[in-house]
């Protein structure tokens, strides 16, 4: 979106002064006012960003929320205003907006809050429970977006929340803070909302929800210790192992070694523990769920089946040169709880070659040369819609082909 | 295994020798102040390093717990409160028997809180600012300008702060903010770079520590201070250019503050190294600074130049590369026995320096201040003098003069041994622990100290010769050495003294320290 700008034209003269070969390229002073697109109150010590190439010049609104910036030459820019508490807001300057000089009106909207409080079971303060806003989008993107801490009240208040959709999470981790902590260590987790599944949350711009609270039992943390075998019992040297609960929370690696693992530092609730062999010759994968609740878990069974190894190649759809293509991201759509994406690299044949674990996947496409679209893939023949693939248990090689070409003009 | 599971495992052989018949034990925990009892405190006993029992104490302040007899270190923590015995104490040794009255009432004190708000310059809430309560530092090793941040909050959106968990006393309360740190705490980042933006205040309204106020912090109490104004400035430049132009990697350019560092980041100053043309730029928030540069390679330093920072650039600053500061150095053995040098590890600030086999090396220091630590040397064998310029040194550090200063370290093989033995019923010291007796303990890092051995004995074998008073520590208590004046004040007449002198073989018997009960 384009906004027209307020320039102020100099002819030239402040940078010709400061510039020792003549320029007569004019050039135009660059001011505005920051205000809230909410209560149209000025926002001061707002940081303003015009840039362009690599050349970049910041200013920062005033008592007023007034901001100057020192001539600069009659060109396209880069415009972006930020300030702690609102959302970035962008801007284009055209050449066309040089012709009308007058004071730019910033508009930011301020970002959203969320507050609450943590106790215990018996009703005490939670002091130091972490609380974070976790992206709902599709795909199982769990990132953390942003995050704060109770204080001796067990108050928090999120801040810096866009309008969206959020899960909210408070986590507990208490006790052994440092080598002279006698204080066992207890931890506890959940999402806001149902203990079994995380209700999304949704903000409005400068919106304030209070009442987001959490009853957290921090407890002894508990391990798992299993064995992860072949689909004919028969223990793996070696596999990798990715912990995630039940929310994707807290994915983390481990490993199982001659055939049995064990998971340390888990609080209750539910984990799935993925085990995955892609090197060698017969890549596997397996999946377990388990269920925590304040003690140890023993006994837990991985059996590994078979995952097949796809082989890709890029082609050109005229049949000429192969254009660069960095990687192919196949994020898992599925399933939330196992790992989200794997990754190809083609070489410089176009060719590439991965383990696909049984589940659905999305295809996406990076570093395309300018004006070049993936044109179509196929999977052992079959055309690809919408760039989604389903990969079943399988000891046998798949073909999956990746056709670029011209993006239409 | 941490510490604190290291001193409870020598409660493992009283414990171990019990029958396995479990006995009720009853903790009652207490406000020290009006006898309130406390729920929710985490009550643990240990022994033989492991946890042996664990609960919470319930709406009564009572928690009980079923365990063999044996001795245990009880320990009692809740946020919020600390053990009402001294600072540095881990908990209490107690015994539990068999058909005995099997309870004990721990007091525990509330601390307070400093709650309050931050404003920048046109009164505006600063968020993620980090408030501090400060402290002055007792003085080690010779320094005497430490300050440091105890407890700590950050600003809300509302820039409102509560700090909470502060020991009940006189306290700074210092606020610093600093841009660079929001991205670390912000999930909502801004994709662009921005410059840094900060500052730093303390109450009710200084730029230096020896200028603000402390205020007083009550037990159980939330002590609100008035608006805490901070001016968020814009960080500027300070560049320049190194003469003459170092070789290789470039020299270090530092810019430190002026005025001590306060126990707060946004003043721990910048550095960085210069490009290959000598040409450097830093860039910091504004206030007062010295800005030197140091070329590492060649031992030169420039002069020490002092900046004051407003909101300008500052520009075309050029600093020589003119003064040295070299160490003639020399290792002497006191008498005639060999000493296998190479065995030795020097350090002077830097990486171990090269010594001889004659024991002679050499250094370049980047100031006229200098640390050594002296390692490796073999048992029985002690630092028996050092000598910077011609002067005996006490502690660690000395001071060079531009040029050459000749530096001496002499080591004799004629340490003492000193071994410390147990009277009856001192079962449970951990650690012993020798303070030098009517002196200033300016080497915190070398007083000699012995863990229990298998036999039950404590031994040194290298002490230098000198008076000294023993203190033997519990599993509970051994926290405070760390505070080594301190203890020499308030416990040094009840420590057994002992004069060692060259060559001295001495052992004695002691008893646990006694230290103030609750």
């Amino acid at each position: 979106m384009t906004f027209r700008l307020s320039i102020a034209f100099t002819a030239g003269l402040v940078a010709c002064a400061q510039q020792t070969n003549s320029d007569s390229i004019p050039t135009a002073a660059l001011f505005g006012r920051v205000v809230s697109a909410q209560s149209h109150q000025p926002i001061r010590r707002a940081a303003i960003k015009i840039y362009r190439g690599n050349d970049q010049w910041d200013q920062f609104s005033d008592a007023d929320g007034r901001f100057q910036f020192p001539p600069i030459k009659r060109a396209e820019y880069g415009f972006v205003a930020h300030r702690d508490g609102f959302t970035d807001r962008t801007y284009k300057v055209e050449l066309s907006d040089f012709d009308n000089p007058k004071e730019l009106l910033v508009e930011l909207f301020p970002q959203s809050v969320i507050t609450g409080r943590v106790i215990d079971a018996v009703g005490l303060p939670l002091e130091g429970a972490r609380i974070e806003a976790l992206g709902a989008g599709a795909g199982g993107d769990a990132a953390v977006v942003a995050s704060a801490e109770t204080n001796d009240l067990g108050e928090y208040r999120l801040s810096g929340l866009r309008p969206g959709s959020y899960r909210i999470r408070a986590a507990y981790r208490g006790g052994r803070e440092s080598e002279f902590d006698p204080t066992p260590l207890t931890i506890a987790s959940q999402y806001y909302g149902s203990p079994e599944k995380a209700t999304e949350f949704a903000v409005k711009a400068g919106s304030v929800s209070n009442g987001i609270d959490f009853t957290l039992n921090p407890a002894k943390p508990a391990v798992i210790r299993g064995t992860v075998v072949t689909s004919i019992g028969q223990p793996v040297e070696h596999a990798t192992l990715w912990i995630m609960g039940r929310s994707g929370e807290g994915g983390h690696n481990g490993q199982a070694e001659n055939g049995k693992f064990e998971v340390n530092d888990l609080g209750p609730g539910s984990y799935t523990i993925s085990a995955e062999i892609s090197n060698g010759p017969s890549p596997s994968f397996g999946v377990v769920t388990v269920q925590i609740a304040g003690s140890d878990v023993n006994g837990v069974e991985i059996v590994m089946h078979a995952s097949p190894r796809i082989h890709g190649q890029i082609q050109s759809e005229n049949g000429g040169a192969i254009p660069k293509l960095d990687a192919v991201y196949f994020r898992r759509s599925d399933r939330v709880e196992l790992p989200p994406m794997k990754i190809a690299r083609p070489d410089s044949s176009g060719a590439f070659e991965l383990v696909l674990n049984p589940g659905d996947y999305t295809l996406t496409f990076a570093g395309l040369p300018a004006g070049v679209a993936v044109k179509r893939a196929t999977l052992d023949e079959k055309l690809v819609a919408n760039w989604k693939i389903s990969i079943e248990s399988s000891a046998e090689n798949r073909q999956l082909l990746i056709v670029l070409g011209n993006k239409p003009q | 295994m941490t510490r604190f599971l290291i001193a409870a495992a020598f409660l493992a052989t009283a414990a171990s020798a019990q029958t396995s018949e479990k006995i009720l034990f009853r903790v009652h925990v207490v406000n020290q102040l009006d006898g309130a009892p406390i729920q929710g405190a985490n009550v643990t006993l240990y022994s033989t390093g492991d946890q042996k029992g664990y609960g919470r104490t319930d709406p009564g302040g009572s928690c009980e717990l079923s365990l063999t007899a044996g001795r245990y270190l009880l320990s009692v923590s809740r946020k919020g409160y600390f053990l009402a015995a001294q600072r540095g104490t881990m908990g209490k040794i107690v015994e539990i028997r068999s058909g005995a009255p099997n309870e004990i009432t721990v007091q525990l004190t509330q601390s307070g809180v400093i709650a309050g708000r931050v404003v920048d310059q046109y009164g505006d809430p600063v968020h993620r600012a980090i408030v501090r309560s400060i402290d002055k530092l007792r003085p080690t090793n010779g320094s005497d300008d430490g300050y440091e941040g105890f407890t700590a909050a950050f600003t809300d959106d509302r820039g409102e702060f509560r700090i909470a968990n502060v020991v009940p006393g006189l306290h700074y309360v210092g606020v610093e903010f600093d841009s660079e740190n929001i991205d670390q705490f912000s999930g909502t980042v801004s994709r662009f770079r921005w410059p840094r933006t900060g500052g730093y205040v303390f109450y009710p309204d200084a730029t230096r520590i020896d200028e603000a106020q402390q205020i007083e912090v009550s037990s159980g109490q939330v002590t609100r201070v008035q608006d805490l104004h901070l001016s968020v400035r814009g960080a500027v430049s300070v560049s320049g250019r190194i003469v003459p132009a170092p070789q290789g990697k470039g020299a270090s350019v530092q810019l430190e503050p002026a005025v001590g560092r306060f126990g707060l980041n946004v003043t721990a100053g910048r550095g960085g190294l210069s490009k290959p043309d000598g040409s450097f730029k830093i860039t910091v928030l504004p206030g007062s600074y010295v800005l030197h540069a140091s070329n590492q390679q060649t031992g030169k330093i420039s002069q020490s130049v002092r900046i004051d920072l407003n909101d300008e650039d500052l520009p075309d600053i050029e600093l020589k590369l003119q003064l040295s500061y070299e160490l003639s150095g020399r290792i002497v053995v006191d008498g005639q026995e060999k000493l296998d040098f190479s065995k030795l590890r020097l350090s002077l600030l830097g990486p171990n320096e090269k010594i001889d086999s004659t024991g002679a090396f050499h250094a370049n220091l980047l100031g006229n201040q200098g640390l050594y630590m002296l390692q490796g040397l073999p048992d029985g064998w002690y630092v028996k003098d050092v000598m910077a310029g011609g002067k005996h040194i006490s502690g660690k550090t000395f001071e060079a003069q531009p040029g050459i200063t000749d530096f001496s370290i002499t080591v004799s093989p004629r340490a003492a041994h000193f071994e410390v033995g147990l009277e009856s019923g001192a079962n449970d010291v951990v650690y012993v622990f020798l303070l030098p007796a009517g002196a200033q303990v300016l080497d915190v890092d070398s007083l000699p100290i012995s863990q229990r051995d298998a036999d039950g004995r404590f031994a040194f074998a290298s002490v230098p010769p000198g008076s000294y008073r023993v203190f033997s520590f519990d599993a509970a208590h051994w926290g405070l050495m760390f505070d080594p004046q301190a203890l020499l004040e308030k416990y040094g007449s009840e420590a057994p003294l002992i004069t060692l002198a060259e060559s001295d073989r001495k052992s004695i018997l002691v008893r646990a320290t006694k230290f103030e009960r609750e």
